[in-house]
């Protein structure tokens, strides 16, 4: 097992070099520079634009930018160029935001998700099952920002939630439980919705799995052990479904970085989502290629997780 | 056919049938069988005769879109079709334990075989964590498992099918059942194997006093293990004798194309016989006997009118016109 781990972690440091480069050349190579952004503004000049190119040490050869940005990025000298702040703690500050928004949502989708599939897979062709279908379709064809528009005016003229922001403005000054309150209150409606999408998705999933589990000759041998039907469904044919969903668990951590651009915009959520959002449109590059940067290594060590605890969960999987 | 009063399952004209895209397919079309305390019966047919979906049946284990449409199933004088869902599983692994086809895929692959045995104990004997581990070991060696001590804490992937197929029967034994139904429990193993299993529930029985139901589509082990047998063909008893008889006097044109496609140790060289023809689809059953476009000894009445099954002799009755009104009843 350990043997395991460690070669994959050589693998995968390997392949992160690889991903870094071709990210790098990609991103330097599309087309587009900071210096061209505003590029109507009367007040650039070519020399102020050769300026911009000498600051960011655009004319140095594409191999020189990676050495430099590469080093940079390990002596946290990198800098973002459009407000020449540290990246490393601009991006950690985005990230602190994003984090709830992420975390409330994937609970919220695994805790229905789970149940509806569930329940819909053991009544399967009954009421349920095709009401539930029928929503997830509802849910996975509409697109994600219309629904959430739609709902938002619903909830607002209905419940008084705010869907706006992460706080009330002016709210530091009160009591802590009183401004945490508010930050809960206000993660409620863009979490609560964000997660619709995942819901239908990952019941969708669940149902299927269940039905296959469901058919199969163990599930029969536990009935005639005179199993109760509860503990045939949730400890025979549950934990054998369960199995494939550990995969989708490793591949969440990468989730933590990626934030919803969508999302994030419509609630005016200030989260890591909409930071690289904005660094692309300006085309700061140290900002973009260090959140790809880490969004590999995330990417990376969720499948080497995955990896890992296939083989906790699974029996018949050894590394050796 | 005497003793009916004491038969300890008895099975009374039982249809069974599938909800299909082309409406409710018919797999068990009135079967009846008896089983007495002790005995073996043995139930034979080929591939989608209804054998397994009566066992199925008799346990009330059908998939969702199995019906039983009408019979009766009683056991030790209750009436199965009648109980209530927790009644019947209170029986389910207690009185009637059931051992399936398929060894490679009837254990639960993320469980211990202790946990799997140690299941049935904890529900139905009420031991505890301890009690069943020292239960699980001594059943493993009871049907045959060397070193059953570190064996209970093995995954069944790591179990060759002949061992899976020890531990299902473990399972299926450990409560005494007062019958087991063993569903083609040897087809899936090696040939040598398959004698070993045989042996095994042999003894098991011997040892136990249960009654065996056991399905098969082999004649030869009909012969080295079963004293009555049941004949099945789509969906029906053709043929119900006891094994000397049948193997002595079968009656049944099947029955007869059946041990003529079985290879004997006599006759060399001898090319086997098949039986020409297919089995008719359930959903194409003709008005009378089913066998009629594949017998040899067909006669004009037997595609419209449906022979029953009745005694020639004491404990042989067949479903054939070629017989009919030969017998005593």
């Amino acid at each position: 097992m350990w043997t395991f781990v460690i070669r994959s972690v050589l693998q995968r440091l390997v392949l992160l070099v690889v991903i870094s480069i071709l990210a790098h050349s990609v991103v330097h190579l599309a087309p587009g520079e900071p210096s061209q952004v505003d590029p109507s503004n009367p007040r650039l000049k070519p020399e102020d634009i050769a300026r911009i190119r000498e600051a960011f040490r655009l004319d140095e050869p594409i191999h020189l930018q990676y050495a430099y940005w590469i080093h940079d990025l390990f002596t946290g000298e990198l800098k973002s160029f459009r407000d020449d702040q540290p990246v490393l703690p601009k991006i950690w500050r985005r990230f602190l935001n994003s984090l709830p928004l992420f975390v409330c949502a994937t609970l919220i989708v695994w805790t229905l998700a789970f149940p509806t599939g569930i329940a819909a897979a053991v009544r399967r062709g009954r009421a349920f099952d095709r009401g539930s279908t029928f929503l997830a379709y509802a849910m996975i064809s509409t697109p994600g920002f219309f629904l959430a528009y739609v709902l938002i005016l619903w909830v607002v003229d209905t419940f008084n939630v705010p869907v706006i922001g992460m706080r009330t403005f002016g709210m530091d000054a009160g009591s802590p439980v009183n401004y945490w309150m508010d930050r809960l209150w206000h993660l409620v409606i863009p979490s609560a919705i964000s997660a619709l999408g995942g819901i239908a998705v990952l019941s969708r999933y669940v149902r299927s799995q269940m039905l296959e589990v469901v058919g199969q000759d163990y599930v029969r041998t536990a009935r005639a052990k005179g199993v109760a039907e509860d503990a045939v469904i949730y400890r025979h044919a549950l934990r054998n479904a369960l199995l494939p969903f550990v995969t989708m668990f490793g591949f969440l951590i990468p989730g933590l970085i990626g934030g919803s651009v969508i999302f994030e915009t419509i609630f005016a959520w200030p989260g890591l989502g909409r930071l690289g959002y904005d660094a692309i449109l300006g085309r700061d590059f140290p900002v973009i290629l260090t959140l790809n940067f880490i969004a590999a290594v995330l990417t990376l060590a969720g499948t080497l997780v995955s990896d890992v605890l296939y083989a906790v969960v699974d029996p018949r999987i050894r590394y050796d | 056919m005497g003793g009916a009063a004491g038969a300890l399952l008895e099975v009374r004209d039982l249809h069974v049938s599938f909800d299909t895209e082309a409406g409710a397919v018919p797999a068990v079309r009135g079967v009846d069988l008896r089983v007495q305390r002790g005995e073996t019966l043995a139930v034979v047919g080929e591939s989608g005769c209804g054998k397994s979906v009566t066992a199925l049946a008799i346990l009330r284990l059908l998939d969702p879109s199995g019906r039983i449409e009408r019979g009766a199933v009683r056991f030790d004088g209750q009436d199965l079709l009648g109980l209530s869902e927790p009644e019947m599983r209170a029986l389910r692994g207690r009185r009637i334990g059931m051992v399936f086809q398929e060894p490679m895929t009837s254990l639960n692959p993320v469980f211990t075989v202790g946990d799997q045995i140690g299941e049935v104990l904890a529900i139905h004997r009420g031991l505890g964590k301890r009690e069943r581990r020292a239960e699980a070991i001594r059943l493993l060696e009871k049907v045959g498992i060397p070193a059953a001590a570190e064996r209970v804490d093995q995954y069944p992937h790591e179990m060759s099918g002949g061992m899976k197929q020890r531990v299902m029967i473990a399972i299926a034994i450990a409560c005494e059942p007062e019958v087991l139904i063993a569903d083609e429990p040897t087809t899936a193993l090696d040939v040598t194997v398959q004698a070993q299993i045989l042996d095994l529930l042999r003894a098991l029985q011997q040892e136990m006093r249960m009654a065996i139901v056991l399905i098969t589509h082999n004649l030869g082990v009909v012969a080295q293990f079963a004293q009555r047998v049941l004949v099945m063909y789509a969906g029906k008893i053709v043929e119900r004798s006891d094994v000397a008889t049948l193997f002595r006097e079968p009656l049944h044109p099947y029955t007869r194309a059946l041990l003529r496609a079985l290879p004997s140790r006599s006759a060399h060289a001898e090319r086997l016989v098949s039986i020409a023809g297919t089995v008719p689809s359930p959903l194409e059953y003709p008005p009378g006997c089913a066998f009629c476009a594949r017998c040899p000894d067909v006669l004009p009445r037997c595609a419209d009118d449906e022979p029953r099954l009745e005694g020639v002799e004491a404990g042989h009755a067949v479903a054939c016109w070629l017989h009919a009104g030969t017998g005593a009843r």
